[in-house]
């Protein structure tokens, strides 16, 4: 008698489970997907641009008009108004009818020309910080293009040649150029990685139960009576959850790149493994959990568990940037590794040398849990001899919670 | 005669209680045993032990290989979103069946369970008594040597009650052996009217091996309440 036959029923009860009840089906089979689709149509643009823009022009200049000229022609910003004071200018960040206000103050023409200290304020809505950093870096640019014709303008209007204003202005140079996402678009950054954790969020949903479910429903017994191991029940109960989780991510794949044009450099093996095995680690985390609390309690951990895991998997904000709990438990999470791995086979075309760190981690993971889990998930129940017993009523359970099946 | 159970001395505690107490009992091959005691005397933590699901205190237990053990819980342990198709495919592949196995024990096992009506319903919307002898057909499946049956038929009818005794009956008549535990007086003196049948008496974890003549002389003037308050006695 083989171990494969039995793999193959538990395999063929866990498929029909999944299957049946058309809650969990929706949830576990079209959920993730659908998110993914939702998810890129709030990233549709993939870059912020016309941020709403008010000008308080106190100068009425060429100079500032010259300014206006440089907002406007920036795609990133939108003039949506003047204000005349700076009341206004509060007022219209206040009601966020602008995200970004451009104070030009009086007699800034005639500072700036005369070379005297002058300063254009921009002041950005800080509340939110996506906002804050595009328009900081449009801003930014529109004032350094506008300081640099200044400075050529003051240099001339001084006696120098237009050759030695032109060496000056270009002797040190400090281009910036961004690697693997040039155009800084934030589709790149979020789109797989919230499609990917939102994936890992109903497959364990769906794997945290596997066992607690059998369990409560009576049906844990007929694992247990038989006669394999419980590597045998692992097995059988994660592999249709492997292969709809990879099918899933293989079209959330296939969707980002080939309909919203998300980068998809690297080896698709490397892509899959990573994958796989990421997979696999949540397997055996939902296992554990399941085979540690009752059903509803494995849900409720899933539930809470959902948005720590996510931000301290570092994807958001650097693990480095953490502080030293914190970066210790997103270190813990498989998310965390496997989302490092994903974006260095996608965005930078990273090949095994890079990822296999990463692998080796989630193999460590995995294991923790798989040798955790035999700890907590017997085939053999052992009664409560004498202190557990005697806490369990503390805690609404009876004594002998073996004495029915 | 060669024997498919072995208990000697087998003790078990739960929490502070004694639950089994010094337990010795031989069931031979082609035997049908009956573990008769009222609630709470510990036949199912007898069955849950031969069953090998729950670890015990100090004593020995043999039973035959676990691949030849077949299990009816009280609860029926059904997968009640499967078919009663699928529930008898889904335990067969688990035991290790092979699909010819499958497909040549399946149709004798539904139509000596009566089942044939029943094969695309859910287990759990099936009857009470449908539901018996689906777990009965499932325990039954891979022609176990060693049948455990755990007090399944305190629900259901009277024409599921017949045919259940009557496939186990046919399965100890091949050479089987079952233990069967039950805690009603009257499901005792139905199966034991058969050849190759011992009745265990368990009474406060304590248990005495019977004859079913003995038995039932023994029986005669002894109440539930009779051997609750005085087990000791028996």
């Amino acid at each position: 008698m083989t171990p494969l036959r039995a793999i193959a029923g538990i395999m063929y009860v866990e498929t029909l489970h999944l299957l049946r009840y058309r809650t969990q089906a929706f949830i576990f089979l079209v959920i993730p997907l659908l998110i993914f689709v939702f998810l890129a149509g709030v990233y549709w643009d993939q870059v912020i641009l016309h941020i709403p823009t008010v000008i308080l022009d106190m100068d009425h200049s060429p100079m500032s008009q010259e300014i206006i000229q440089g907002v406007e022609a920036h795609e990133t910003l939108d003039i949506v108004g003047y204000a005349t004071d700076y009341d206004q200018v509060q007022y219209w960040l206040q009601t966020e009818k602008a995200r970004v206000a451009i104070v030009i103050p009086e007699d800034f023409d005639r500072k700036a020309s005369r070379g005297e200290p002058t300063r254009i304020l921009a002041i950005i809505d800080g509340s939110n910080m996506v906002f804050t950093n595009v328009a900081t870096a449009a801003t930014g640019e529109v004032v350094n293009h506008l300081a640099a014709n200044l400075r050529t303008n003051l240099m001339l209007s001084q006696g120098l040649l237009t050759d030695k204003v032109r060496r000056i202005l270009q002797a040190v140079q400090f281009p910036i150029g961004a690697r693997y996402n040039p155009t800084f678009n934030y589709a790149y950054f979020l789109l797989f990685g919230l499609g990917l954790y939102i994936l890992q969020q109903t497959y364990l949903l769906g794997m945290a139960t596997v066992i607690s479910r059998e369990r409560e429903q009576g049906t844990w017994i007929q694992y247990q009576v038989l006669p394999f191991g419980r590597g045998a029940i692992y097995v059988g109960k994660l592999l249709p959850y492997l292969v709809v989780g990879l099918v899933q991510a293989g079209l959330i794949f296939l969707l980002g790149a080939r309909v919203f044009g998300m980068p998809m450099h690297g080896k698709l093996w490397l892509l899959f493994l990573v994958t796989a095995t990421f997979l696999l680690t949540v397997s055996t985390f939902g296992i554990l959990v399941s085979g540690c609390t009752s059903r509803v309690n494995s849900i409720r951990f899933t539930m809470v568990m959902a948005m720590p895991s996510f931000i301290l998997s570092g994807f958001t904000w650097p693990l480095d940037a953490m502080h030293p709990i914190a970066r210790t438990i997103g270190e813990c999470l498989p998310l965390t590794w496997y989302l490092q791995a994903f974006q260095s086979i996608t965005m930078k075309g990273a090949g095994w040398g890079v990822v296999a760190p990463h692998i080796f981690n989630l193999a460590i993971i995995t294991t923790v849990c798989f040798v955790l889990s035999l700890r907590f998930i017997k085939k053999t129940d052992r009664p409560p001899y004498r202190l557990i017993a005697r806490v369990y009523p503390l805690l609404g359970k009876p004594a002998n919670r073996y004495a029915n099946w | 005669m060669e024997y498919v159970v072995r208990v000697s001395g087998l003790t078990q505690c739960i929490a502070d209680e004694i639950v089994l107490d010094n337990v010795n009992f031989q069931v031979d091959a082609g035997k049908l045993f009956i573990l008769f005691g009222y609630s709470g005397s510990g036949k199912t933590t007898l069955i849950s032990i031969l069953a090998g699901v729950q670890a015990y205190k100090s004593g020995t237990v043999e039973v035959c290989d676990r691949r030849d053990i077949g299990l009816v819980t009280q609860q029926y342990s059904l997968f009640t979103h499967l078919t009663v198709q699928e529930n008898l495919q889904a335990i067969g592949m688990m035991k290790g069946m092979s699909p010819q196995e499958l497909n040549h024990r399946v149709p004798s096992v539904v139509e000596a369970l009566q089942l044939e009506n029943a094969l695309r319903h859910r287990a759990g919307r099936l009857p009470w008594g449908a539901q018996q002898r689906l777990a009965l057909a499932c325990a039954i499946l891979n022609n176990p040597r060693l049948l455990l049956v755990d007090d399944i038929l305190s629900r259901g009818d009277p024409e599921s009650t017949e045919v259940i005794v009557r496939s186990t009956r046919a399965h100890v008549a091949q050479g089987n052996t079952c233990i069967w535990a039950t805690g009603r007086l009257p499901e005792v003196f139905d199966l034991a009217a058969s050849d190759h049948v011992e009745i265990g008496l368990l009474v406060k974890g304590n248990l005495t091996v019977h004859q079913p003549q003995e038995f039932a002389a023994l029986m005669q003037d002894r109440t539930p309440q009779h051997l609750k308050r005085n087990g000791d006695t028996v």
